[in-house]
């Protein structure tokens, strides 16, 4: 039988921890702070890590729970060392590390990112390989080419300045609509026209890096639109302006997405991370992988989002693959570049 | 009853095995100083403390840990450390006042004494203690109220590192202690279980509220 993985996530506001055993889920515990990080209309570290400190050990008390298991029937224990902000991750990672100390288990220090793409191995089973993945989320934007979720992925391409949900919060933040603006964008833009407005594809001219990605020009250009309607004194168009915002992002990334499968001739394309969960991202992938032939995995949204379930999975896999574990002194790395999936 | 003693508030860590039968005895302790780095250096110290001494997580009876005040990042790791341990091997984890530890760790603690921590940004954090019980504070602030109150409240010993930083009169070096964090918690033991650990952090967090721009949704 293979391995029970206990997995800590506490990259950024949410403290997560997960049960996994395999490709099976056996527990997804979240506390989220975001209600904290309201009304300073985005994440605040300190804010953050205070958080973890106070939700994490009832977090897993919970986790255990729901999972029906003791601390006993833990076998191995992962955690996210980064990517991340550096306070959060120190808290997850030292209860990591005193966990693994005190129940005499080995730990696993992996990539919060490689976590995103291992999610999905306990939705729809083991990833193709190689395997495209669009991670998008309100930290990072990136295009990995996966050989192996354990050990070998590389980047092909990134954001050069916003993340796509940071580009989301900004817009919802001009629309007058609040803090997280992923999902109440998504609710708006279903009564909007998405060719109402042409807001520009940023990064998509023939001599532009091919993956990278930019969304800091989107966002100027509805806040110049949005300021214009402003100041002929015309009533915004909340509606269309995030319909058309939205198609812009979802368009950009799932063209840049698909030449990437392409261009790699790879036949399968996992869309993770926060913004995965965007209904109009979900449909234009699914649309443009069947024109294209390509296989899509998309997790569920409630997986999509920051978990612990994802770092249990991506532990599960690093066992799987006798990746030998972390020292107790490891040290977390908020900059951790995908391509190191364990440390 | 054998206790882990912890603490994250300075910029060293400090861990120790304190065994309490009729008197508490400090079975082995290890203190760093100098480099932060906490996140780094303290699963491996406990290790290496309980290794000394020949024990196993399983035989201990409580977790000790200082609650601050310190810098906020360094504190969260002795805490979440502490309560990750008692929850791995169900067993209480009593929280203690940073600076107590240090009062409490003295060889003397007669009369009064200052201790004063560095709380960086030009800050201390300070308490005031008669015959090694907390009269006053703690308090997070410039050295020159420590000087303020010194000039009221006439001290036998001031001590710490931001005592130190700060050039205060009379100032010594210490730090917390395995045998000074068990003191500080010898009224909590076996007093039933003990309280959810709330660390002192003194300042808010950083961050302001963004100005408001007028929404473009009529309201």
């Amino acid at each position: 039988m293979p391995e029970l993985v206990l997995g800590i996530e506490t990259s950024c506001d949410e403290t997560g921890v997960g049960l996994v055993r395999g490709t099976t889920l056996f527990a997804d515990a979240v506390a989220s702070s975001v209600a904290e990080h309201v009304r300073f209309g985005g994440v605040v570290p300190e804010v953050a890590a205070r958080a973890h400190l106070e939700a994490l050990v009832p977090t897993l008390r919970r986790a255990l729970g729901e999972a029906g298991v003791r601390r006993s029937d833990i076998d191995a224990i992962a955690v996210t060392a980064g990517p991340g902000l550096a306070g959060a991750l120190l808290v997850g990672t030292s209860a990591a590390k005193a966990y693994a100390l005190a129940l005499d288990r080995p730990l696993y220090a992996v990539n919060h990112l490689a976590g995103h793409v291992a999610v999905d191995t306990v939705e729809h089973g083991l990833l193709p390989t190689p395997l495209v993945a669009l991670l998008v989320s309100g930290g990072h934007t990136s295009l990995l080419l996966v050989d192996d979720v354990a050990h070998t992925i590389r980047t092909l391409g990134a954001t050069v300045d916003d993340a796509a949900g940071e580009a989301f919060d900004k817009v919802a933040r001009l629309l007058g609509l609040p803090y997280p603006g992923g999902p109440v964008i998504d609710r708006i833009a279903a009564d909007g026209d998405p060719a109402a407005i042409a807001f520009p594809r940023g990064m998509t001219g023939p001599r532009d890096a091919p993956y990278d990605f930019s969304f800091s020009g989107l966002k100027t250009a509805v806040a110049r639109w949005v300021e214009a309607c402003e100041a002929a004194g015309r009533p915004v168009p909340v509606a269309d302006v995030a319909a058309s915002f939205q198609e812009a992002v979802a368009d950009v990334l799932t063209a840049k997405a698909i030449r990437a499968c392409r261009e790699h001739g790879v036949g399968d394309l996992l869309v993770g991370g926060g913004v995965a969960a965007n209904s109009r991202l979900r449909t234009l992938a699914e649309q443009r992988c069947a024109a294209a032939g390509l296989r899509l995995r998309v997790p569920r949204p409630r997986l999509c989002t920051d978990n612990g379930a994802m770092i249990a999975a991506l532990g599960a896999r690093v066992v799987a693959a006798g990746v030998t574990p972390s020292a107790l002194d490891f040290a977390t790395d908020p900059g951790l570049p995908v391509e190191r999936v364990s440390l | 009853m054998l206790i882990l003693a912890l603490d994250t508030a300075t910029a060293g860590v400090v861990v120790g095995v304190v065994e309490v039968a009729a008197a508490a005895r400090v079975l082995a302790e290890c203190r760093t100083s100098g480099v932060a780095r906490h996140g780094e250096a303290l699963a491996p110290t406990v290790a290496a403390v309980l290794a000394e001494v020949g024990r196993r997580p399983a035989d201990l009876d409580a977790v000790v840990v200082g609650v601050g005040p310190g810098p906020f990042t360094g504190l969260r790791i002795g805490m979440i450390s502490a309560a990750a341990f008692g929850d791995a091997v169900d067993i209480p984890v009593y929280g203690v006042g940073s600076l107590d530890a240090v009062a409490l760790g003295l060889a003397d603690a007669g009369g009064t004494t200052y201790v004063v921590t560095d709380a960086r940004r030009r800050e201390v954090y300070w308490a005031r203690y008669t015959d090694g019980r907390r009269v006053d504070g703690p308090h997070v602030g410039p050295a020159q109220d420590v000087r303020d109150a010194l000039a009221e409240q006439p001290a036998d010993r001031v001590v710490g590192a931001g005592a130190l930083l700060y050039d205060l009169p009379g100032a010594v070096a210490a730090g917390a202690t395995a045998a000074g964090l068990l003191a500080a918690a010898v009224p909590k033991l076996g007093q039933g279980p003990p309280e959810p650990l709330r660390a002192a952090y003194l300042r808010r967090p950083d961050a302001s509220e963004p100005r408001p721009r007028v929404p473009a949704v009529p309201r």
